[in-house]
């Protein structure tokens, strides 16, 4: 059994219980007490990840941390169809690393400001806001030519990959930090297709999108 | 469309948003001239322009469901009908008819050449807009922190850097005469936000078409970065912060000032 060192606000937990819903892979989470109670950087945590960071992920005496990494990990081993993770294509593979690293500057500039907002962080949250529109105005004009384009997803081919899963929490997020999503159409239209993939669950803060039209 | 350059600005049209941005079962979150707008496109291909508010609790409607004829509420479930805005089911009080009071504001809207088109006010709509000229391609349509004036008054001013030879047509549309001729529309956002639509006055074969796409916008980009590095922070604020700018800009006190 899988087991999954787990915050539930954490948005790059959050991520890792999305992929491992849609493979339809079981785990057991242990609740890490990220917020107030900085269990991160106890004693006890830090064995486990010296950086002091969730996730963590444990599978059978493997031990990982980084949510981007994991999701490479998990796809690759429990995704028989091979969609998320195609590793047959160096040039699909170049842009899903791009994007999987892009997914950590959300993460240091939406997450930032929402742990700054929510959480009391002390960060500099103007600065985080600012880097995180300065971001999403790429990924809203990489997602509008993709549609006229026809495609749906961050990176070429008809199906979701693990780069989507790794961009799509923090984005979903960022209004929690006080990062409007007025400005970035093709960027909300991305999200519903994201909440449509068979399998996806929510968190708090991110609600599932309409069912479809037939 | 003859928007009148003296006609206040909640009585004219401006353009939204492009008629591909809003697929079904989505809601698309617009705003003119400091109001916040839901738009969404029923199942049956009408669209609707609304007030970004529940009438209920004042929830924006832009984080609503979409269910294909009514939008939902996302806080308790109230249905609004495509069309009247009127509530025809509140989930708590299943059996009873919802107050005919309780309404979404709704806005004029229509669809035409390519971009869905809103009024604040009560004017007709038109029969033509001014991309009204033939076969269009709409481009990618791009928010600036900047107010329309700023951009109204840099692509006329500095356009031999950026788009050739742009022409004012009036206060929010303009000329541009590249190699592929294009027409410009603005859409204040707020006092200090728009957004700058367009389209080139041509059928594009599908081999250029990305080409131009992209050219296009990366020539709004670059001048996006200038008028915006001068003076005006990335941020997006929050909704109007000043009512008395607010309020003149739709009292249309506020000329978007370019020569004619």
């Amino acid at each position: 059994m899988i087991t999954l060192y787990d915050f539930e606000l954490s948005g790059n937990c959050y991520k890792l219980r999305l992929l491992m819903s849609i493979l339809g892979v079981q785990h057991e989470s242990r609740d890490v007490d990220f917020y107030p109670g900085r269990e991160h950087k106890a004693d006890w945590f830090l064995k486990i990840n010296p950086l002091g960071q969730l996730p963590v992920l444990i599978d059978d005496g493997l031990v990982l941390r980084d949510a981007q990494a994991i999701l490479v990990y998990l796809a690759s081993r429990y995704d028989p169809s091979g969609k998320w993770y195609p590793r047959d294509d160096p040039a699909v593979l170049g842009q899903i690393a791009m994007w999987l690293s892009f997914a950590d500057s959300i993460t240091a500039t939406a997450s930032a400001a929402r742990l700054q907002n929510a959480m009391y962080f002390d960060l500099d949250g103007d600065k985080a806001r600012a880097g995180a529109h300065g971001l999403f105005r790429v990924l809203d004009e990489h997602l509008w030519f993709g549609e006229q384009a026809g495609r749906d997803w961050l990176c070429p081919g008809d199906h979701p990959t693990v780069a989507d899963i790794a961009c799509f929490p923090y984005v979903a997020l960022s209004e929690d930090g006080g990062i409007s999503r007025q400005d970035y159409p093709a960027i909300r239209r991305w999200l519903d297709r994201v909440k449509r993939i068979p399998g996806f669950i929510v968190m708090s803060g991110i609600f599932p999108a309409a069912v479809a039209a037939a | 469309m003859h928007n009148c350059q003296d006609e206040p600005l909640i009585n004219r049209w401006f353009p939204v948003a492009g008629t591909t941005e809003l697929p079904k079962r989505h809601v698309f979150h617009g705003q003119l001239l400091g109001e916040e707008l839901a738009l969404w496109r029923s199942d049956d291909g009408t669209v609707n322009a609304w007030e970004n508010r529940c009438p209920h609790r004042g929830v924006r409607l832009s984080i609503g469901i979409n269910l294909g004829s009514e939008l939902k509420c996302r806080y308790h479930g109230m249905q609004f009908a495509t069309g009247s805005g009127q509530c025809t089911f509140m989930p708590a009080h299943r059996d009873m008819p919802p107050a005919r009071a309780l309404c979404v504001k709704t806005y004029s809207c229509i669809e035409l050449d390519g971009f869905i088109w809103v009024t604040l006010g009560k004017a007709a709509a038109p029969g033509a807009t001014l991309f009204s000229t033939g076969p269009a391609t709409p481009l990618r349509s791009l928010p600036y922190n900047v107010s329309a004036l700023v951009v109204a008054d840099a692509l006329t001013r500095h356009n031999d850097q950026v788009i050739a030879r742009v022409q004012p047509i009036d206060a929010f549309g303009l000329e541009a005469c590249g190699p592929h001729p294009a027409i410009f529309a603005l859409q204040p956002v707020d006092h200090d936000r728009c957004i700058l639509h367009g389209a080139i006055l041509s059928a594009v074969g599908s081999e250029d078409r990305v080409a131009i796409l992209h050219a296009f916008s990366d020539s709004m980009s670059e001048l996006r970065r200038a008028v915006e590095s001068a003076g005006t922070r990335l941020l997006a604020p929050e909704r109007s912060k000043s009512e008395s700018a607010y309020r003149r800009l739709i009292d249309g006190q506020v000329r978007y000032g370019m020569a004619a």
